[in-house]
């Protein structure tokens, strides 16, 4: 757990840069420069700096997206058939992320069929990466019992990314780790930006796009911390690319924040967004494309 | 019934039992802070949480990330079988306009706390929605004294910490 750090001096560093990267002309109301302040007094007494990181999974992302009148489109997976290709520690692990994004969207779609062969296919590239300890031996037979029931196929697929994380993690694997978050964060991206054919600044699947910007932001502070490793940092690199095109495309709107107590729940609102446009939406799509199709073929 | 309700009863000890034996698993430890009423409401477990062997009186400091359209709620836990609750702070960034000293405008980033329960009698949940998908920070600060329940940890300055993310649901989505 301890691995995951980042002292939070050095993201602020880099969210300076990157923000001031949009910063407008210097008249006295333009926005010159973004800093970031550590207001230390509204902190518990931290005598260090360090954030772990954690990303939601592709399960929640689909989950909702579901629920957002995304449809399924069986042809939006990898294939099956393209897993011979994958040779190298690199190109399993990634693929092993992508496999498990695309069982949750199988499973959270409905999509039962194919379930059982791509966890298959999972199991497989887990045992070549000799991280089959992740798995429950019992879970075949879950999924077999379970076929027809896709509410539970994809309990069983959020269950098993989660134990793959944990032990991952316990195994002191995170290059492995994040490898495999950026393979499901990449096929993700890339699933429900093809459930969109044409941008409408109101379609709620767009919106979420954009909201995958924080995602990103996170997942790459989570996977810096295995940047020695030369695969993860080729692919910090290539999510790099991705996250400054989100940065530059999308537009940046203020507005106050406001936190309510409605019967004990907190509801927040407000404060200062990036929202989408066509352009972005066309851009981003294009990139994620772009690292699908050079992580499975 | 009674079948599903030993089943269940069966799990949730198995659960138990696995969490005090793993640091790593602590924050299932969470649930058991909740009262029967909150234990029963339906929630899924986000795989956010977290949970890790961190040094006494130190703060354990993560972010995740929240969607619109789930309610969550947040819970934190020790296995210190002492402490009385833990202390967490959960908190956003804001970006907000100043002047700096040459008059301009700027605008910087600035650490907002939205929840201490602390101010709030220690409970040891708080529940939030948000209206669009944002990044929390979330500071735990380690019990400074007791001891852990992890066999490992016994005779260490460490002691076990569970986060435990939940959603469910909101009612309102789409257009």
């Amino acid at each position: 757990m301890k691995k995951n750090k980042l002292v939070i001096g050095l993201l602020s560093a880099a969210t300076v840069a990157s923000i001031s990267a949009c910063s407008g002309s210097s008249g006295d109301n333009e926005i010159q420069n973004v800093e970031i302040v550590d207001t230390n007094a509204v902190y518990i007494d931290t005598m260090e700096h360090i954030v772990e990181y954690s990303v939601p999974t592709p399960n929640e992302l689909f989950e909702i997206i579901k629920l957002q009148g995304g449809e399924q489109q069986l042809n939006l997976v990898n294939p099956l058939e393209n897993s011979s290709k994958y040779v190298d520690t690199k190109a399993k692990s990634i693929n092993f992320g992508i496999y498990s994004a695309d069982i949750a969207y199988l499973s959270c779609f409905g999509i039962g069929v194919d379930f059982l062969k791509y966890f298959k296919k999972i199991e497989e590239l887990g045992e070549e990466l000799g991280i089959s300890g992740a798995f429950d031996e019992d879970i075949m037979d879950r999924i077999e019992s379970n076929e027809g029931d896709s509410d539970s196929l994809f309990s069983i697929s959020n269950d098993s990314y989660y134990d793959s994380y944990l032990y991952l993690e316990e195994n002191e694997k995170g290059s492995e780790l994040s490898l495999i978050m950026a393979g499901g964060f990449v096929e993700s991206l890339y699933i429900i930006t093809n459930l969109v054919n044409k941008y409408n600044d109101s379609d709620p699947i767009i919106k979420k796009i954009g909201d995958q910007k924080i995602v990103l932001e996170n997942l790459l502070d989570f996977i810096f911390e295995y940047s020695d490793d030369v695969s993860v940092s080729e692919v910090i690199e290539d999510l790099s690319g991705l996250a400054d095109i989100f940065e530059s495309q999308m537009t940046f709107e203020e507005s106050s924040t406001s936190v309510k107590n409605n019967e004990g729940t907190l509801m927040l609102s407000g404060g200062g967004t990036y929202l989408m446009n066509a352009d972005a939406f066309s851009a981003i799509k294009a990139k994620a494309q772009e690292l699908r199709d050079k992580y499975t073929n | 019934m009674k079948k599903v309700l030993f089943a269940g009863i069966v799990l949730l000890s198995a659960i138990y039992i696995q969490a005090y034996a793993q640091c790593n698993k602590t924050h299932y430890l969470c649930m058991g802070q909740f009262s029967k009423e909150d234990k029963g409401a339906f929630w899924n477990l986000n795989n956010q949480s977290r949970s890790g062997a961190f040094e006494k009186g130190k703060v354990y400091e993560m972010s995740f990330v929240a969607y619109e359209g789930f309610e969550y709620r947040l819970s934190t836990c020790t296995d210190v079988a002492s402490a009385n609750g833990v202390q967490f702070e959960l908190a956003q960034d804001m970006i907000v306009r100043v002047k700096d000293g040459e008059g301009n405008t700027v605008m910087k980033r600035q650490r907002e706390v939205i929840f201490d329960n602390e101010a709030d009698g220690m409970t040891p949940f708080v529940l939030f929605t948000t209206d669009k998908t944002r990044k929390f920070y979330l500071s735990v600060q380690v019990p400074s004294t007791g001891s852990s329940d992890d066999k490992k940890l016994t005779n260490t300055d460490n002691v076990c910490i569970g986060v435990l993310i939940e959603h469910r649901r909101t009612e309102k989505l789409g257009f």
